[in-house]
């Protein structure tokens, strides 16, 4: 299985840095700039990790989370949370919607990519495709 | 006691909220520094002001950070190469991340607050005058850069 990751996040230098954090594995990449682009993006293309930003204009994250738990299809897909800050009163509802984990940003791509390997195989793409 | 809300307690958590988006974001190491002479900023046209709204009950206010549009430019070239990010966004995503941090900081001492979403400004002269309660000055690569923090209590 090839993981597909589905990066939502209205800046598109996170986006930039996690495209290229993630660029050495084999994976499909997929993006999105709000919670609703994303959650049109997550239907089209199915993913098996989606790493979601909190502040976002238009629909945020905590928006998106509600509106993928409705979705038959999106309901399991899951989720790893970006927040730019870290107080309770942020985290807690997270943990009511079944995020499976959360980073604080900006985030250490050593501890970003070992979470995310818990959750998606992460092997080294061929030097060819790199 | 002192309140996180005193200015010195503020400003301290500013600059470590500065201090570790700039090394953990930009990858760069900015050193504290006294307010530019008014000649230095004079000399420069076009600055990018980001700005964070923050919002609890019964206490608002904002993180403003400012630099010269040259140096954003500067930074996102050395974060992907030349040509690749938007400076714009990258100082609204920088902007966002120190908001972050202090907002944390201030949730250590039970101050919730909500973030809003960043916007930026270009603006053709430094802002000289700041409504802060903070203002701390810093410099990377020899530019300036402002941070300015407010907030402020308010009866319902």
């Amino acid at each position: 299985m090839i993981p597909k990751i589905l990066s939502v996040d209205d800046s598109r230098t996170t986006r930039l840095l996690l495209a290229r954090l993630f660029r050495p594995f084999l994976c499909e990449w997929f993006e999105a700039a709000d919670g609703e682009e994303g959650l049109v993006r997550a239907m089209e293309a199915r993913p098996h990790l989606i790493i979601l930003d909190y502040n976002m204009p238009i629909l945020d994250g905590l928006g998106m989370l509600h509106r993928m738990r409705e979705i038959q299809e999106l309901r399991r897909t899951p989720v790893m949370m970006l927040t730019a800050e870290a107080g309770l009163a942020t985290l807690a509802p997270l943990a009511r919607l079944g995020v499976r984990d959360y980073l604080t940003k900006p985030f250490h791509d050593e501890d970003l990519l070992a979470r995310a390997s818990r959750i998606i195989p992460l092997n080294p793409r061929p030097p060819e495709t790199a | 006691m002192t309140s996180p809300l005193d200015p010195d307690h503020l400003s301290g958590i500013g600059q470590q909220a500065l201090d570790e988006v700039l090394s953990g974001f930009l990858a760069l190491d900015a050193t504290p520094s006294v307010a530019p002479q008014e000649s230095e900023l004079a000399a420069m046209q076009g600055w990018l002001m980001g700005q964070v709204p923050l919002q609890a009950e019964r206490r608002s206010g904002w993180v403003r950070i400012t630099l010269p549009e040259p140096l954003a430019g500067r930074a996102a070239d050395h974060l992907f190469g030349p040509g690749v990010a938007d400076p714009t966004d990258l100082m609204g995503e920088f902007t966002n991340l120190v908001a972050g941090r202090i907002a944390s900081g201030l949730a250590t001492h039970g101050l919730t607050f909500t973030l809003h979403t960043p916007t930026v400004q270009r603006l053709e002269s430094h802002p000289g005058h700041h409504a802060g309660q903070v203002r701390s000055h810093w410099r990377f690569w020899d530019h300036p850069l402002t941070l300015d923090i407010l907030v402020t209590e308010y009866t319902p």
